[in-house]
């Protein structure tokens, strides 16, 4: 359900409207911003895109149909592009290629409540990054193994077995910070 | 803890959660925005232009103007007072004049008494100074013209007889003319121009115009010119948008001025009309460009006149009588109006515009001369400044 405001900030952005694109550029930059760093790990990669987001937001606003939450739409698209980052510059497919498989006991979940988000990001921002594209889309985004394995183009295994050593090496980080 | 507590642990804390950005991204954002003209629809686009060239085209062929009624020889008029006493004053003799061009004859003069009767005569450069003459002697008056008209002496015309009726005279302090249509010198043009004499004189300062119009006496023939000058408009405008269209109304003040001049000099001066308008209109965006958008308007507008003000000029005759005169004109003046407009953002919420605005006066029954009246359709540049909200 969209309000009476947040409609005619999408109308104006459709115009190009500069002023209504800044409106919306900061009421959802900083998520996305959060968004991209977690797939990517490090600043720079994860403002390029957010940029790269904003281009296709504003890009094809003409085509949100406004159903589903705009905040939902702005989100997919930033996951998307951050994925086709990744894919259009082979870090995933080497990295879940190379990566070794480590065997760590259960995660604490009250080590995890105690965290930040800053801390928790920190930490899956550290993972390799087969292991933190996997572990975010099905983790955080809530991606199923077999959606994954297609997006990704890998075997709905590799996911599994992907997400399994993401874990696992969060609980090894969580035991270092103890 | 299981998978399903653990995934939604981690999503509480990292869905909702923001990361501050550098300052300068929004600007890489914004500048990498395309700023191409986004077209609605390819055939607004057409309509566009379509609007576009109907007006270029319709200005060309609307730019006519009154010379046909201009060039029409000039008529015989002659002042008299009430007790029958023409005055020959230069303007006079200068209608006489033209009316007589036939039978000029360039003269030498300088004794406006000693040419009264003169066949020819010798060529002055000094101005006469007439004299009041009585009636019976003006089908033998002939007067020097004043130097700009080529120093011509006429003879009596067929036309100028002791039977010239009475055309105008003082009375009171009043001017009284022998015509009903002459009541007032807002006498409303016989044949005024046409729209398609529209571009009178003065196309490209859109809104000026000369206006001439043939006046019938009882026998003679007269003219009465009206020079409008650009007209001031001041809008003020209130715009409801709703996405691209939007409605607007507003209040809107015009001030107009306009020379006129009867043949003869019986009249001559300037005249002020005030009008205070209500304008009600639909506008649509049919396209942007970066910081720029277009935009159309149609609607109407209703003026009523506040104030009219007759200054006539003291080298005219009706000056004995009329120095000033106001007068208000009670009759409601409708329009029709299309804008094409240009804006551009020159700072947040504030745009500057541009709209050539075409508008069609429909008739009314006032005898008051106006730019609306004289010339129903008008072309006109609007400039102004817009604030959004």
């Amino acid at each position: 359900m969209h309000t009476k405001d947040e409609l005619k900030l999408i109308e104006a952005c459709k115009h190009n409207d500069r002023t209504a694109q800044k409106v919306l550029y900061n009421r959802f930059a900083p998520y996305m911003m959060a968004t991209a760093l977690r797939y990517t790990g490090d600043n720079d990669t994860a403002e390029d895109i957010v940029q790269e987001a904003f281009i296709k937001i504003f890009g094809s606003l003409h085509q949100y149909a406004a159903q589903g939450t705009l905040a939902g739409w702005v989100h997919r698209i930033t996951v998307n592009v951050a994925l086709e980052y990744l894919r259009s510059n082979n870090i995933l497919m080497n990295s879940i290629d190379t990566e070794e498989v480590m065997q760590l006991p259960a995660l604490d979940d009250s080590v995890i409540e105690k965290m930040s988000a800053d801390e928790l990001l920190a930490v899956i921002a550290s993972l390799p990054v087969g292991f933190r594209t996997v572990f975010n889309m099905y983790a955080v985004e809530g991606y199923s193994h077999k959606e994954i394995s297609q997006i990704l183009g890998i075997q709905e295994s590799t996911s599994r077995s992907q997400y399994l050593r993401a874990k696992a090496y969060i609980q090894r980080k969580l035991e270092e910070l103890k | 803890m299981d998978d399903k507590e653990l995934i939604k642990l981690i999503r509480d804390k990292l869905l909702r959660h923001r990361v501050a950005v550098s300052d300068d991204l929004w600007s890489r954002v914004s500048d990498a925005l395309p700023s191409p003209v986004v077209w609605y629809k390819r055939k607004r686009l057409y309509a566009a232009v379509a609007a576009v060239a109907v007006l270029i085209i319709a200005s060309v062929w609307l730019w006519d103007d009154c010379r046909d009624v201009a060039e029409q020889p000039h008529s015989t008029l002659l002042v008299c007072n009430e007790d029958s006493i023409c005055c020959c004053q230069d303007s006079v003799i200068q209608s006489v004049t033209a009316v007589a061009s036939n039978d000029v004859k360039c003269v030498p003069s300088s004794d406006v008494e000693s040419l009264a009767f003169a066949e020819t005569s010798h060529t002055s450069h000094e101005p006469q100074v007439c004299k009041e003459k009585p009636l019976e002697t003006v089908d033998r008056v002939v007067c020097v013209v004043k130097e700009e008209c080529s120093h011509e002496i006429v003879e009596p015309s067929p036309a100028l007889n002791i039977d010239t009726p009475l055309i105008a005279y003082c009375h009171d302090d009043a001017i009284y003319y022998d015509d009903e249509a002459l009541r007032s010198l807002g006498i409303k043009a016989k044949e005024k121009c046409k729209a398609t004499q529209f571009f009178a004189f003065d196309a490209s300062t859109a809104g000026g115009r000369t206006v001439v119009t043939p006046l019938s006496f009882r026998s003679l023939d007269a003219e009465l010119t009206f020079a409008h000058k650009m007209p001031l408009v001041v809008r003020a405008l209130f715009e409801k948008r709703f996405g691209r269209w939007g409605v607007g109304v507003g209040l809107s003040y015009t001030y107009m001025v306009a020379d006129y001049e009867m043949t003869n000099n019986m009249r001559l001066g300037k005249q002020e009309l005030h009008y205070v308008g209500i304008p009600l209109y639909a506008s649509f965006e049919f396209a942007r460009l970066g910081d720029f958008s277009f935009y159309g308007a149609l609607g109407g507008q209703m003026d009523i006149n506040t104030a009219g003000i007759l200054f006539e000029d003291p080298s005219s005759y009706a000056y004995k009588c009329i120095e000033e005169k106001h007068f208000r004109d009670k009759v409601l003046q409708f329009s029709a109006q299309a804008r094409i407009g240009a804006a551009y953002e020159v700072v947040e919420h504030i745009d500057i515009f541009i709209e050539p605005v075409l508008g069609y006066y429909f008739d009314t029954p006032s005898h008051v001369h106006s730019l609306w009246s004289d010339s129903p359709l008008t072309v006109n540049v609007a400039l102004g400044v817009r604030a959004w909200f």
